[in-house]
């Protein structure tokens, strides 16, 4: 009687640690994009003085939240965003709640069109990525320039747009390749 | 418990709400910007000796590269270093005969006394210098607070002006940014003029008198007022075509490390002579937060306030 309660308890134990070690498991996975872009901010808001290291910094983030929520939304919940976004704030040196409101329509247009462009393949997302970051683009230097009180140059605008825009293939295959060896099982 | 359908709708609503969220804070944001730039001050603050940490081999790498590039050319370092020094020995000993005749002149003329300028220095913790924002925060530490508006120097010459003081951080304007406009001397002509930043790498010289225009080379340096430190070397005039004139300034914007920030809110004071008219006091055009509210205050930057607050 006694041995067989201590093999119930043993699977017990067993089962409890397996459904704890699963559920750290997807916790890892839900928050790594979310650390993963407020690590970049934290990184990329150091004086390395590289050329573009700010729209560098805006660029990448967006990837990511464009990536995941596109891919694999499970790891890009909205309240996750609002978190990761709100302290990226603190961290950036755009006008402030810019990059928030740019992470969310980014994060909306993804989710748009996950069904709708299921046989699109990666060049029509980029394609609707690369529009979606131009309108923020616009948006930045329309308030950079109701700051300044005059009409910025629009090529600020271009670099920043073509350095979000031109980065993201990388970023792509760096997550792709990231997710290949991490969860092998997702990849059969 | 919400059913279903319900439980699709207000997961449909969540997101509309939060971009309305983000739009609320972009608009706090335009609105009211130095409190949104206090937290994010602060936040550099505390997180200057983690971005020293991270910077700390690229600073290692320099050093190194400099050690090396001084080793390979020891030789032609020392024959340039003893040139230098030659020219310094003269430099050195006309500035003392131009200090002791100055310090003649000014007790002929009763000048008084030039107010000590008080100076600290802090090295830049953070660059947010883009295609849109020029300006670096400096950690000033404990040391005592600066105001807004006082003028930052590197090595070389002016870098920019205060335009928010945290407790332990203030960020710097730089010259070169969209929105900087300084009061200069041009040195030769005794010209006033204003130099204004463009996001390039040269601020352009405007509202100087079109009969005396700025000389290919000249000496720029600020223009004492109210707030701003005079005297303080900013560059050298160049045309970039025949209208557009512009400074090349002596400091390294794009290497900024340590730099110095001169609190000084006094203007030096003209002697009085006969016929010398007195200096307009400057007109203050910063929101006085005490008499209006900062409400008001922070809505008259956007349009259409701005219309209403000239009134």
């Amino acid at each position: 009687m006694s041995a067989h309660y201590d093999r119930a308890s043993l699977r017990q134990n067993n089962l409890s640690q397996r459904t704890m070690r699963q559920t750290l498991r997807m916790l890892w996975k839900t928050l790594l994009p979310s650390l993963f872009m407020i690590v970049l901010s934290i990184v990329f808001a150091a004086p390395f003085r590289i050329l573009g290291q700010g729209e560098l910094q805006t660029g990448l983030v967006l990837g990511t939240v464009w990536f995941w929520s596109l891919y694999r939304p499970a790891s890009m919940p909205i309240w996750l965003l609002l978190i990761s976004g709100l302290i990226i704030e603190l961290f950036v040196s755009t006008p402030p709640g810019l990059l928030l409101l740019w992470m969310l329509v980014v994060y909306g247009v993804a989710h748009m069109v996950r069904f709708h462009f299921a046989e699109g393949g990666f060049f029509r997302y980029w394609g609707l990525y690369s529009l979606t970051v131009l309108v923020g683009a616009v948006l930045e230097w329309c308030l950079l320039s109701v700051r300044a009180m005059m009409i910025l140059s629009p090529s600020a605008l271009f670099f920043q747009w073509s350095l979000s825009v031109g980065v993201y293939p990388l970023l792509h295959v760096a997550f792709v390749l990231g997710r290949h060896f991490s969860h092998p099982s997702d990849h059969p | 418990m919400l059913s279903i359908h319900a439980r699709q709708i207000v997961e449909g609503l969540v997101l509309p709400v939060l971009i309305f969220v983000a739009i609320a804070l972009v608009f706090v944001g335009q609105v009211w910007p130095h409190k949104v730039q206090a937290v994010r001050l602060a936040v550099a603050g505390e997180m200057a000796p983690l971005y020293s940490v991270l910077t700390y081999p690229q600073r290692k790498v320099i050093q190194w590269e400099t050690v090396l590039e001084g080793v390979t050319n020891i030789a032609e370092e020392n024959a340039r270093l003893r040139k230098e020094n030659r020219q310094l020995q003269h430099w050195y000993a006309l500035s003392t005969s131009l200090a002791a005749e100055n310090t003649r002149l000014k007790s002929i003329l009763h000048w008084g006394n030039d107010p000590n300028l008080a100076d600290i220095s802090g090295w830049v913790v953070r660059d947010e210098s883009g295609p849109y924002l020029h300006a670096v925060l400096l950690d000033i530490g404990e040391q005592n607070p600066v105001h807004m508006g006082s003028v930052a120097v590197d090595a070389n010459g002016l870098v920019g002006r205060v335009s928010e003081v945290g407790a332990r951080v203030v960020r710097v304007l730089l010259i070169n940014d969209a929105t900087s406009r300084i009061p200069v001397r041009l040195v030769s002509s005794h010209a006033d003029a204003i130099m204004a930043g463009d996001n390039s790498l040269y601020p352009r010289l405007m509202y100087y008198n079109q009969d005396v225009h700025p000389v290919e080379g000249e000496r720029v340096e600020t223009r004492g007022q109210t707030g701003i430190t005079g005297g303080v070397a900013i560059g050298r005039v160049h045309y970039l075509n025949e209208r557009r004139p512009v400074i090349v300034p002596d400091a390294d914007l794009a290497h900024l490390d340590l730099v110095r920030v001169f609190d000084n809110d006094t203007a030096l004071e003209s002697p009085p002579a006969a016929g010398r008219v007195k200096e307009k006091p400057f007109l203050r055009n910063t929101p006085d937060d005490k008499k209006e509210g900062a409400f008001s205050q922070g809505l008259k930057h956007i349009w259409p306030f701005s219309q209403f607050s000239h009134e």
